[in-house]
């Protein structure tokens, strides 16, 4: 019996217009050992605030519901453009949603949007709150000439979360498995993260999605063939290819939700992004699992049930973000629109 | 005087990998409590330890009584030796004439390195102190760089492509499968090589060996010491180092390894033993080139034809079994524990225990293990004792 507590009402997603393939990168750094495909990337004007209120317009207008009704604003993110002051207020006054809200910042690297989306559902089931909205949002930086160059995409998606009876998605409860592993960091002050390598792969990615996803398994008495998409956190192509293959999934279940290719690691953005794919292609009565991962180290599995209310509750469909797109070719232009150099923040 | 030949008494090691999970500590206590327990002692009077980076890497000097204590041994003398990626042969060379000078009755010869919680950028770094700091590390030479540098000089003397080379990648693979310690237990065909990326051109990445964690133990003792008595006893019967100029091209002739030729006759000679007696050796080969070179230094290819060992129509002097468990290449290269892995690996084959990777009627063996690129040799040689 899977119990569910809360559901996702509607959608909303936004992704800047540029890409940039990692040849680019490879053109001005030499070969990269990984395989890449293209980065979304942002241009001068836009950081995790813009995009944040970009998503949760969109989910807001697909909503329907009355903006009295929405008294939670939480966002998940590890690229605020303030490293002190909260980014949910600047997103709830923008929104028309203040001064009566709930508003926080959560940051846990990759999976902080995750646990405002449990958070959130949580104080839905709990009678704290009737709908509350979520938004993963990040403009992931990664220093010129590192391997995270080439991954390090940006965008935002944001849920409405509410009652189960009246959501396009039901969501479970959720297995959280969380040890202190210092796979990927920033350390205040500094300018762009740092990863441990080979470190991030068997130790953190790895080692945590397949605990929880393992676990949940256990705790729902169901396995793979139960879900008709696997959605697990997509830092590269390789991490959630080998980690759905070892945990059982064929690529039918995880292939069509992968984004990697198309837009890179949109951080806290990137489960969140994959999580919309999914429902985008499910039918009604389709379970979904979801494997999200954040350095330092966590990860979340749940799964989300389509309710068939589906059709409806989209403003702006991801997909025809992840079709319009300008190509960046040139590595003096991508510094100079990611601010790396010229206009400073 | 007849020279006091030590006996392996007992031996035991961790797998080679990437240990996320233990520490410098904990592989060397799990290796030391595991040779110990095969030995069927619970003492022993000295330890002596292989390490290269543990200063740089671990923030651990005084490294040898840090381990001593805590797998249990405080109160006896405890000692560090270094000599790069030969460290752990010459802890052995060490240990070894502990026993052989009546200083001590039985010694536990340890080699230990960590690599794989440090910045891999720091460990690269740290490889290449063992290189000529004044006239290489100086200028950001690595180890993969002054490799593929030797390599080219090598390929353009000989006439040989890098995927002659690549055999001896694709036999220690090949060997590793059956090696329940090795790192990559796989085999690496010639797509796979030509595919994997250039790391220093013409070196690429599955031509070189891997960043990587191990630890391994061997209790050296008196001749007939030996608790163990189902296992046939095998003798180090000699060790023998050599060094040479460290810097590559300060060298006369880089292609002719100096301290290979002379730490194998010096070997041979001490065990009292010729080339063709031997029935398997386990080369350096942290890069194929260094394969090459060792087989031709050691005698047992003409100068230049290293790379055609294989070859059943190429002239060898002597042609045997190599790397027989997978050599640095695919079992693996923690820089200061493979002089160790290869005294296990090669104690294995004279007592009949190599399994599936057994060289039939083995009975004397060679280990030789490099710092730096030929730099600091030491080679030993095992075989069989009489009860």
């Amino acid at each position: 019996m899977i119990s569910e507590p809360a559901g996702i009402i509607c959608t909303g997603c936004y992704l800047p217009d540029f890409r940039m393939s990692a040849s680019v990168s490879s053109r001005a750094w030499g070969p990269s050992l990984g395989e890449h495909g293209q980065k979304s990337v942002p241009n001068h004007d836009e950081d995790a605030t813009t995009m944040a209120i970009a998503a949760g317009q969109s989910a807001l207008d697909a909503a329907g519901i009355a903006r009295d009704q929405i008294d939670a604003v939480w966002i998940g993110t590890e690229s605020k453009p303030y490293v002190v002051k909260s980014i949910a207020a600047t997103v709830a006054a923008a929104l028309g949603l203040s001064p009566w809200v709930n508003a926080a910042d959560l940051e846990f690297a990759c999976r902080g949007a995750m646990e405002a989306l449990l958070g959130m559902a949580a104080r839905v089931a709990a009678g704290h709150s009737r709908y509350g909205l979520v938004v993963g949002v990040d403009a992931a930086q990664g220093r010129p000439g590192d391997e995270l160059e080439r991954s390090a995409g940006a965008g935002a998606a944001a849920f409405v979360v509410g009652p189960v009876e009246s959501s396009i998605a039901a969501m479970s409860q959720a297995v959280t498995y969380v040890t202190d592993t210092p796979d990927f960091f920033r350390r205040d002050g500094a300018e762009y993260p740092t990863h441990a390598n080979r470190f991030t792969g068997q130790p953190a990615y790895f080692h945590h999605i397949g605990a929880a996803v393992r676990a949940y398994f256990e705790k729902t008495g169901t396995s793979p063939r139960d879900y008709r998409y696997a959605v697990f956190h997509q830092p590269n192509l390789k991490f959630p290819q080998q980690l759905s293959q070892a945990l059982g999934f064929v690529a039918e279940q995880v292939d069509p939700v992968m984004l990697y290719p198309a837009i890179g690691n949109t951080y806290a953005a990137n489960c969140f992004l994959g999580i919309i794919r999914a429902l985008e292609l499910a039918d009604s009565g389709d379970r979904v699992l979801v494997g999200s991962y954040g350095s330092g180290a966590g990860a979340d599995c749940f799964s989300v049930r389509v309710t068939g209310r589906n059709a409806t509750r989209e403003s702006s469909r991801l997909e025809d973000f992840l079709k319009q797109s300008v190509s960046v070719g040139d590595y003096g232009e991508y510094l100079r629109m990611t601010r790396q150099v010229g206009c400073r923040r | 005087m007849k020279p006091l030949r030590p006996w392996i008494l007992g031996m035991g090691c961790t797998p080679v990998g990437e240990h996320w999970s233990q520490s410098l500590y904990d592989l060397a206590t799990e290796a030391i409590h595991a040779a110990l327990a095969d030995a069927g002692v619970d003492r022993v009077d000295a330890l002596v330890v292989g390490n290269m980076l543990s200063g740089v890497l671990n923030r651990q000097e005084n490294l040898a009584a840090a381990l001593a204590d805590r797998a249990g041994l405080s109160g006896i003398e405890a000692i560090k030796v270094e000599a790069a990626c030969a460290s752990g042969g010459a802890a052995l060379q060490v240990g070894a004439a502990m026993v052989a000078s009546h200083t001590c009755e039985r010694v536990l010869v340890l080699g230990v390195e960590k690599m794989t919680d440090a910045d891999p950028a720091a460990v690269i770094q740290g490889l290449a102190y063992a290189a000529d700091f004044e006239s290489e590390t100086i200028i950001g030479a690595s180890f993969s760089g002054l490799s593929a540098l030797l390599t080219s000089l090598y390929l353009q003397a000989t006439g040989a492509t890098p995927e002659d080379l690549s055999v001896f990648v694709r036999q220690a693979h090949q060997h590793a499968i059956g090696n329940p310690w090795a790192m990559y237990r796989h085999a690496v065909t010639a797509e796979e090589w030509r595919a994997s990326p250039m790391i220093s051109d013409p070196l690429r990445l599955l031509d070189c060996t891997p960043l990587c964690d191990g630890a391994a133990a061997v209790v050296l003792g008196r001749p007939g010491d030996h608790h163990r008595h189902e296992h046939r006893p095998v003798e180090i019967a000699s060790i023998a180092g050599a060094v040479e100029t460290i810097a590559l091209a300060q060298r006369p002739q880089p292609l002719r390894l100096k301290a290979v030729e002379q730490s194998v006759a010096r070997s041979l000679e001490r065990a009292e033993v010729s080339l063709p007696m031997l029935d398997l050796a386990e080369f350096h080969d942290a890069f194929p080139v260094m394969t090459a070179l060792s087989l031709e230094a050691a005698g047992f290819m003409p100068a230049g034809t290293g790379w055609r060992y294989f070859e059943t129509a190429a002239d060898a002097h002597h042609r045997i079994p190599i790397q027989t468990m997978g050599g640095l290449k695919a079992r693996g290269h923690p820089v200061g524990a493979t002089g160790v892995y290869q005294v296990i690996e090669a104690t294995l084959q004279l007592q009949g225990r190599a399994g599936e990777n057994q060289v039939l009627g083995a009975k004397t063996a060679m280990t030789q293990c490099s710092g730096g690129l030929g730099g600091n040799v030491f080679t030993s040689i095992l075989r069989q004792a009489t009860p």
